[in-house]
């Protein structure tokens, strides 16, 4: 499969592909926080750094199966999204996002100072076992996964929550434990991406999991549209092929990330495919 | 008299030094409306907060056939079979109004995260089964036309409606409604008297309301109870009510020199 | 030990009162229009270059410094509200703060465009002089950091009680849509509100670049989410909880850094407010808020 691919595409076309793919998977993680529950998070990175530590540690210390280490850097997701939920169930809109902000970067510094993580130096020499076709068999899984939860019993509960929190606790829904789920399962989502990625590029550094990084991906949906998985897909398409198009212009690349991101909330607050407003 | 399905008892509610609700005890009986009326700011919607488990009672017991509901989370309470609508409309505006039915239903269903999201037979079927009953109570409210429009375009009055249907659809035995007439014009209120005598009398509801239009009031009440600065002060038939002069000076207020005299 | 503690004492004071300037900037934006101005951190940046601009170019003389950067810093203010966060008031929380996150990219990448991500030294525009009290130095600059803080804190605090603007300030924040039924200008005010805070974020910019000799196009970014850290600490959309929160927070990274590990100093505030958002999201001064249902 991966041979007819890589005859097709040449060898860069496919490393975009890939990074693209993977941003898919981490930026539909983040539409079930932020676009589908409500929860603003800005410190998205943080799972997808967990999730690529966790999973190039069992690599390279264990010597595990490729399967294995996506496995468990999707665990660590799960559980660190579970960890900071709970606690900050009870924070709502800009309270919420600054906590996740925060978290994001104790999560940096802490492995920045973090010896046998790496510190500063990051880890080299994770096997390069992510390749495109085990990423689009993921994309793929994480589109059906995030529709049929979406659709769901579950998912309206979820949404429910976006609409209206106290409606939806008033209407018998356990808010608490759809948020903490809604955090598990979206960090879980980013946790396999950071795994895949560590395992693509085989080189990893605190510096690629910071703040910047998780503005990134909140950007991706915020230009898709919040709330919608086509939207989540569009946008990590866009934003992740255009920077490389326009290579050359590759200092402009942050600027206008910042006119993007003021332009849609101006214009187009719904995003490019989105029909959902988030009101937190 | 039928027995009490909710009982207030000696119930305080207090805002640092506001008392909200002060020492307030009533029995809802079971199959009865009873309408809850007072001037603005006498603590009628924080009732109704206390009993739905938004606020802890700070003084005194809500129980509710026989469990107590002072510490329980508000979405215990629903499960319990207590429902509520709310003053100012709290609809899922962008769901549709057949998800705003089924959103209800949620606590009633039992079937798991990984079941629903592979559709195992068990969620097929109690899905399926959901969305009949879903459909049935919509036709019942006259909105079925509507299931798949979402329920910030329907009009005003519909919206109240799908409030009261979706508070029905938790299958609550106990209904709360918070103001269902507000807003609304005369044939609408009329229309509105009726469907909630309808509602008691087919699907065997007790319905607790509170109300500021006295022609839906005294229509529709088996018993009124008055509020007043958060204090209870009168309660009976409603003919008992209209003749009752603490409520008349509560809401008119009393003679200046009257005022002098007690102050 | 003692001459340890005291020296971080004032090391913590100073950083502190620096962290204090620009909390006040976020504290009174979100008394007015309840938004995390995100590129408040970056206007201090920017107060910090148009410093540098003046120092270098000009004059070094420091009143002249710091009155330009503060004047040059209030109108970029302005228009970072004008343009980024008015069209979208009467929009979701949400949308507003993606808006502000816009802006705070924006404005630090042009920098970069600008002037290249590279640190930049900080002429001295301040004589270094030290002196010693009972064998302890102490830096006169620190000593005339606090001053200059604490005489701009005055000023404010004159601005908002004693003036009209003040009061119409006060009255904003309190109810925006009565206010503006009451016949103040809500426009101006929060205008008003953005230029004052800029400006003290300019001088904060200019005082941080006097005192560590350098900035950079990114310094805003984590400074400021530290003093807004600050501002969150002290309760947020109040002036004094924004003082005394810069002072603790100062203080506790100081004393974090000198008693623990250096290295976790980034953390430190983090771990505060993480700590202060789930026990008292209300902070030390502010009012807790309960949604009515």
């Amino acid at each position: 499969m991966d041979s007819i691919l890589n005859y097709l595409f040449n060898d860069y076309i496919v490393q975009v592909a890939t990074i693209t793919g993977i941003n898919i998977i981490m930026v539909l993680g983040l539409n079930l926080i932020t676009g589908v529950t409500g929860q603003l998070s800005l410190g998205h990175a943080a799972f997808m750094s967990i999730g690529a530590y966790s999973s190039s540690m069992i690599s390279i210390k264990l010597g595990a199966p490729f399967i294995v280490s996506l496995i468990a850097g999707t665990g660590f997701g799960a559980l660190f999204g579970a960890l900071l939920g709970i606690p900050i169930l009870r924070l709502r809109g800009d309270y919420l996002a600054i906590a996740t902000l925060g978290f994001g970067e104790i999560v940096r510094v802490v492995i920045l100072n973090t010896p046998a993580l790496g510190g500063a130096l990051g880890v080299y020499g994770i096997p390069p076992s992510t390749n495109l076709g085990i990423t689009a068999f993921f994309v793929v899984f994480a589109i059906f996964f995030m529709y049929r939860l979406e659709k769901s019993r579950h998912g309206l509960a979820i949404r429910s929550i976006r609409e209206d929190e106290i409606a939806a606790e008033m209407m018998g829904v356990n808010i608490s434990r759809y948020k903490v789920l809604s955090f598990t399962i979206g960090s879980a989502f980013a946790g396999l991406g950071g795994a895949l990625y560590a395992h693509f590029l085989s080189y990893i550094n605190p510096i690629d999991f910071g703040f910047m990084k998780s503005i990134e991906q909140l950007c991706m949906l915020v230009l898709g549209g919040m709330g919608s998985i086509s939207g989540a897909v569009f946008g990590s398409i866009v934003l992740s092929t255009i920077p490389e198009v326009l290579r050359f212009a590759s200092e402009y690349r942050m600027v206008t990330y910042g006119i993007v991101l003021i332009l849609m909330m101006v214009f187009r607050p719904q995003g490019l495919f989105g029909k959902i407003k988030v009101n937190v | 008299m039928s027995e009490a399905i909710l009982k207030v008892d000696k119930v305080s509610m207090h805002f640092g030094g506001l008392k909200a609700v002060d020492n307030v005890s009533f029995d809802i009986n079971q199959g009865e409306i009873l309408s809850l009326i007072g001037p603005n700011g006498a603590g009628k919607t924080t009732v109704f907060n206390v009993i739905t488990g938004v606020y802890t009672p700070t003084l005194g017991n809500v129980t509710f056939k026989g469990v107590n509901l002072n510490l329980l989370k508000p979405y215990k309470v629903t499960s319990l079979g207590i429902a509520r609508t709310f003053q100012n409309i709290r609809l899922f505006a962008q769901l549709t109004v057949l998800e705003n039915i089924l959103l209800a239903m949620h606590c009633r269903r039992k079937t798991n995260l990984l079941e629903s999201v592979f559709k195992l037979p068990r969620y097929r079927y109690e899905t399926k089964e959901c969305i009949q009953k879903a459909e049935e109570l919509l036709d019942y409210m006259g909105l079925l036309g509507e299931k798949l429009e979402q329920a910030q375009n329907l009009p005003y009055g519909k919206q109240r409606k799908l409030e009261i249907a979706r508070a029905m659809a938790t299958d609550a035995e106990l209904l709360l409604l918070d103001e269902p007439a507000a807003g609304m014009n005369p044939q609408e209120t009329q229309e509105l008297m009726g469907l909630i005598r309808q509602i008691r009398k087919d699907l065997n509801k007790t319905i607790f309301l509170i109300e500021h239009d006295m022609k839906l009031v005294m229509g529709i009440s088996d018993r009124i109870i008055v509020f007043d600065h958060g204090q209870l002060i009168a309660e009976g038939l409603p003919e008992e009510i209209r003749a009752n002069k603490r409520v008349i000076e509560a809401y008119l207020g009393k003679e200046v020199e009257d005022n002098a005299e007690t102050e | 030990m003692l001459e340890i503690i005291l020296k971080q004492l004032l090391n913590g004071i100073t950083v502190g009162s620096i962290y204090s300037l620009i909390a006040l900037g976020y504290t009174m934006v979100y008394g007015i229009i309840k938004l995390i101005n995100f590129a408040h951190g970056d206007i201090y940046m920017v107060g910090a270059f148009v410093g540098l601009i003046v120092a270098t170019q000009f004059s070094s003389n420091f009143i002249v410094v710091i009155a330009i950067a503060m004047a040059t810093t209030a109108i970029i203010g302005v228009l970072v509200e004008k343009v980024a966060y008015k069209p979208v008031r009467n929009s979701s929380r949400i949308s507003a703060l993606i808006s502000a996150i816009g802006a705070s990219i924006f404005i630090s990448n042009l920098v970069v465009l600008i002037n290249g991500p590279q640190r930049e030294a900080y002429p001295q525009i301040f004589p270094e002089i030290n002196f010693n009290v009972g064998g302890i130095t102490i830096s006169f600059l620190q000593i005339f950091i606090i001053l200059v803080s604490i005489a701009l804190m005055f000023g404010l605090y004159y601005i908002v009680h004693n003036t009209k603007m003040g009061i119409a300030m006060r009255a904003v924040s309190q109810n925006l849509t009565t206010a503006r039924l009451m016949g103040i200008n809500s426009d101006k005010i929060i205008s008003f509100t953005f230029a004052i805070g800029s400006s003290l974020a300019a001088a904060a910019g200019v005082l941080v670049g006097t005192y560590y000799r350098a900035v950079d196009p990114l310094m805003g970014l984590l400074f400021g989410l530290k003093a807004f850290v600050a501002a969150v600490l002290g309760g947020i959309g109040s002036i004094p909880g924004a003082m005394i929160g810069g002072l603790v927070l100062g203080l506790a990274e100081v004393m974090g850094v000198a008693f623990i590990s250096p290295s976790f100093r980034d953390a430190i505030a983090f771990g505060i407010l993480i700590f202060i958002l789930i026990v008292k999201p209300s902070g030390l001064f502010g009012k807790a808020t309960k949604e009515k249902v």
